[in-house]
C-alpha cells in the first residue's frame, strides 16, 4: 500500500513538475528551429521531441546579428549585482534597527514602511522621474540605480527575521568587545546567510526583470539592461521572428536558472524562515 | 553631525543646480528628437543615419540629437517616458507619435502646428491619407514617416486545387472585388475542403484567417484598423468629423448594414473563427487571410514553403469610389510649447529633412516602411526575383497611392478603438451573431459607453 502511495505521489509530482517545465523546454527547443517548423510542430509531439534535422543555431546567429544581447545581459548583471550588494547592506541595517533598537516614532516609521509596500511602482514612477530629473541624474547609472537600492519590502522582511534573532548571541559579542556595528557585521550577518540569499535573489530578479524604470531613467542605448533589449525584439513589427524571441528568452533565462540551481537550498530555507510564499 | 548633514545637503543642491544650468544653456544650441524605435533596430538606425546626415549637411545650424527609446507593445515605455518628460517640462523638440494618438495630444495643447513653417508645397508631397492622419481641425500637426496597408492573401496551392468555376471567383491583383464576392469565395473553399482529400488541404481548419485572437489578447487597435474600412466603404464611420460624436454615426443604419455583411463570416457553416490557431494562414490551415503588410516579409523570410498570392482589400460595394483601405502609422510631431519663431522654423526644417522624398525612400530601403511621399512610392520595387513579393507590393503600392484612408481623428481615439474592436467586432465573432437587430444592439451599447467617456472632450 505504501509503495502504491509513494508511486502515485511521484507520478503526481512529476506531472506538476512537467507542467512547469514544458513551456521552458518548448522555448529552448523552439529557439533552435525556424518559425515555419515551430508552428507546424506546435500541436504535435515534435514540439517537444524535435527531428534532429530541424534544429540549427540560425536564430541565434540572426538575432545576435541584429542585437548585441550579450552587452545588455552584461549591463543587467552589473546593475542587479550592485543593487543586491548595496541594497542588502542598507536594507538589512534598516531592518535591524527597526527590530532591535528603541527610538522615537519607531512604530510610525514601521507603519509608514508597511503602507508603502502596497503602492505599485507604476503609481510612483512619474514623481520618481521628476525627482531624479531635478537632481540632474537622468541618463546616469546612479540615477537609474539609486531609487531601487532602498526597498521597503526587504526592510520589512529583514525586520521580521531579526525580531527572532537570539539576543544572547549579540550580548556575547558585546562581552567579547565588539561594538554594535561589529556585532551586526560579524555575528548577525553571517548567522542570517539564508535570509540574505533569499532577499538577494528576490532583489536580483526584480532588477533583472525591470523594464519601465530603465526606459525612463536611461537614454543611452549602450547602458540599457536586457529587458529593454528584449522588448526591442518583441516590438519589432517588420521582422517578426518567433525563433528570435525564443532565442533571446533562452539567453535571458540562463543566468536566472543558474542562480536558482546554485542557491535553491538557501531559497527554500530562507523562504521558510521569513514566511515568504 | 548637523554640520555633516548641512554639507551633504548643500552638495546635493549644488550638483542639481549645476545639472539644471548646464542643460538650459545647451538646450538652445541643439534640437532633440525622440523616436519609439529601439536603437539597435534597423528603424532606430535609419533615424540615427538621417540625423547624422542632417548634421553633416548643416554644420553651422543647431546640432540635432536623437534618442531612440524602446517601446513595448503598442507604445508603453516610450509613451510613459514621453508623458513623464511632458510633466517635467522636458519635452523633446521633435518626437514620434502613432497617427491615431495625434488628436489627443493636440487636444491637450502639446503639439505645434506646422502649416505656416513648412516649405512651400512640402505638405502636398504627402499622400492624402497621411495628410488626413496628421490634420486636426484643419491644421496640420503630424508628418507621417511611414504608411501601412492591409490586403487579402490566399494560399496558392489551395486555390489551385479548386474547381475552375470556383477559381474564377478569385480576382487578379489589379481588380477590385467586394465583401460579397470574398464571402462567396470563402464559402466555396469551405465546401470543397470538406469533401476533398487534396494534400493542399491536409492541415485545413477554416477558410479565412482574421487574426481576431489579437483583439482577445488586447491588441484592440488591430481590430479597428482591419475592419473600420467595412464602414468607410458603406459611407459610414465610427465617429463623426468632430471626433467626439458617435451617436447616429457608429450605430447608423449604414454601419449596421456593413457589419451585418461582416457577420456573414460567422454564419453556419462558419467561415472564420474568433479563436483561430496561431499562425493559421502561415501554416496552411486557412486558404485566405486578411493580412497586414508585415506579412510579406514574415512569410517570405520565415515560411519559404508557403506559396501565397495577394489581392486587394475588398470593397463594400462595386460602385463605391472613395478612400477605404486601412492605413496610417507613426509620425513626427513638434513640441507645441516652443514659442521662439526662429527656433520653430529650425525645428520644422529638421522635420522636413526627416520626412522628405529622399528620407521616405531611405526608410523603405532600410526597413520596408511604406513611403508616405507621393514621389517616393515608386521606390517600392515590384520587379524582384520573388513573384510573391512583387504581387503583394503591387497591391499595397496601389492602395497606398489610390485608396488608403486615414483612421478618424479623435481626442478619445484609444477608447473609441478599444470599444469598437472589443464590443462590436470581436463580440459578433464570438457570439456568431448574424442578425441586424442584435448587431444594432451591440452598436447602441458601444455608443452609450463611448458617449460617457467622450463627455470630457465636448467643449
Amino acid at each position: 500500500m505504501k509503495i502504491v502511495k509513494k508511486t502515485l505521489f511521484y507520478i503526481l509530482a512529476s506531472l506538476v513538475a512537467l507542467q512547469f517545465l514544458l513551456p521552458l523546454i518548448w522555448m529552448i527547443l523552439s529557439s533552435f528551429k525556424i518559425d515555419e517548423v515551430i508552428y507546424k510542430d506546435i500541436d504535435t509531439i515534435f514540439a517537444f521531441v524535435p527531428k534532429f534535422s530541424d534544429l540549427s543555431f540560425d536564430s541565434y546567429v540572426e538575432l545576435l546579428g541584429f542585437y548585441n544581447i550579450f552587452k545588455n545581459v552584461g549591463n543587467s548583471l552589473i546593475y542587479a549585482s550592485v543593487t543586491v550588494v548595496v541594497g542588502l547592506t542598507i536594507n538589512s541595517l534598516a531592518g535591524y534597527a527597526l527590530a532591535r533598537f528603541k527610538f522615537p516614532f519607531k512604530d510610525w516609521i514601521l507603519i509608514f514602511i508597511i503602507a508603502l509596500m502596497i503602492v505599485p511602482i507604476e503609481a510612483t514612477i512619474l514623481p520618481l522621474f521628476l525627482v531624479v530629473n531635478e537632481m540632474g541624474l537622468i541618463n546616469t547609472i546612479p540615477g537609474y540605480l539609486l531609487p531601487f537600492i532602498i526597498n521597503v519590502m526587504n526592510i520589512f522582511l529583514f525586520r521580521q527575521h531579526f525580531l527572532s534573532f537570539p539576543g544572547e548571541l549579540i550580548e556575547s559579542g558585546k562581552i567579547d568587545g565588539l561594538s554594535e556595528v561589529g556585532c551586526f557585521f560579524r555575528i548577525v550577518m553571517p548567522s542570517s546567510l539564508n535570509m540574505y540569499i533569499t532577499v538577494g535573489i528576490l532583489t536580483f530578479l526584480a532588477s533583472w526583470n525591470d523594464f519601465l524604470w530603465p526606459v525612463m531613467a536611461l537614454s543611452n542605448a549602450d547602458l540599457m539592461p536586457i529587458q529593454v533589449a528584449l522588448n526591442a525584439v518583441f516590438a519589432d513589427k517588420y521582422n517578426i521572428f518567433t525563433s528570435h524571441m525564443m532565442a533571446a528568452l533562452t539567453i535571458v533565462t540562463i543566468p536566472i536558472v543558474i542562480l536558482y540551481i546554485i542557491f535553491q537550498k538557501y531559497i527554500v530555507e530562507g523562504s521558510m524562515q521569513s514566511g515568504i510564499k | 553631525m548637523k554640520k555633516l548633514i548641512l554639507l551633504v545637503s548643500a552638495l546635493v543642491f549644488a550638483i542639481s543646480l549645476v545639472g539644471c544650468n548646464s542643460k538650459q544653456a545647451s538646450d538652445k544650441e541643439k534640437i532633440t528628437v525622440w523616436t519609439q524605435a529601439a536603437a539597435d533596430h534597423p528603424e532606430g538606425k535609419m533615424f540615427a543615419d538621417r540625423v547624422k546626415s542632417y548634421n553633416e549637411a548643416h554644420p553651422d545650424g543647431p546640432k540635432v540629437e536623437i534618442q531612440n527609446i524602446t517601446r513595448a507593445g503598442a507604445g508603453s515605455g516610450y509613451i510613459d517616458k514621453l508623458n513623464a518628460a511632458i510633466t517635467a517640462n522636458e519635452m523633446p523638440d521633435i518626437f514620434t507619435l502613432d497617427g491615431p494618438d495625434i488628436g489627443a495630444y493636440v487636444d491637450s495643447g502639446l503639439l505645434g502646428e506646422l502649416d505656416e513653417y513648412m516649405s512651400e508645397g512640402f505638405k502636398d508631397g504627402f499622400t492624402q491619407a497621411i495628410i488626413d492622419q496628421g490634420t486636426v481641425d484643419g491644421k496640420f500637426y503630424g508628418m507621417g514617416y511611414s504608411d501601412s496597408g492591409v490586403a487579402i492573401m490566399y494560399n496558392e496551392d489551395m486555390i489551385n486545387a479548386l474547381p475552375e468555376d470556383v477559381k474564377a471567383l478569385v480576382p487578379s491583383l489589379d481588380q477590385d472585388w467586394t465583401w460579397d464576392q470574398f464571402i462567396e469565395l470563402s464559402r466555396k473553399v469551405d465546401e470543397f475542403a470538406k469533401t476533398s482529400d487534396d494534400p493542399a488541404f491536409a492541415n485545413y481548419e477554416v477558410p479565412v484567417s482574421l487574426l481576431l485572437t489579437d483583439i482577445t489578447a488586447g491588441a484592440y487597435e488591430l481590430g479597428t484598423y482591419y475592419f473600420t474600412p467595412l464602414l468607410w466603404g458603406n459611407d459610414a464611420n465610427i465617429v463623426a468629423e468632430d471626433g467626439v460624436t458617435v451617436d447616429g454615426v457608429l450605430n447608423s443604419d449604414k454601419s449596421v448594414e456593413a457589419l451585418t455583411k461582416y457577420a456573414q463570416l460567422f454564419a453556419e457553416p462558419v467561415l472564420a473563427s474568433a479563436t483561430e490557431s496561431e499562425k493559421t494562414f502561415h501554416t496552411g490551415k486557412s486558404a485566405l487571410s486578411v493580412s497586414g503588410f508585415w506579412y510579406v516579409n514574415e512569410l517570405i523570410n520565415n515560411y519559404p514553403d508557403l506559396k501565397f498570392k495577394t489581392v486587394r482589400y475588398p470593397k463594400m460595394s462595386e460602385d463605391f469610389d472613395g478612400l477605404y483601405t486601412p492605413s496610417g502609422s507613426w509620425a513626427f510631431v513638434r513640441n507645441g510649447q516652443e514659442e521662439d519663431e526662429e527656433r520653430i522654423k529650425q525645428i520644422v526644417e529638421v522635420m522636413e529633412w526627416l520626412n522628405n522624398d529622399e528620407a521616405s525612400k531611405e526608410y523603405f530601403a532600410k526597413n520596408g516602411s511604406i513611403p508616405t511621399r507621393i514621389n517616393s512610392v515608386d521606390a517600392i520595387d515590384t520587379n524582384t526575383d520573388n513573384p510573391y513579393h512583387n504581387d503583394a507590393w503591387t497591391v499595397l503600392k496601389y492602395q497606398a497611392e489610390n485608396t488608403n484612408k486615414s483612421r478618424p481623428v479623435s481626442p478619445g481615439y484609444p477608447y473609441l478603438s478599444e470599444t469598437f474592436a472589443k464590443d462590436v467586432i470581436l463580440k459578433i465573432a464570438q457570439n456568431k451573431t448574424t442578425d441586424e437587430a442584435t448587431i444594432k444592439q451591440y452598436l447602441d451599447d458601444a455608443v452609450k459607453k463611448i458617449e460617457i467617456e467622450f463627455e470630457k472632450y465636448k467643449k
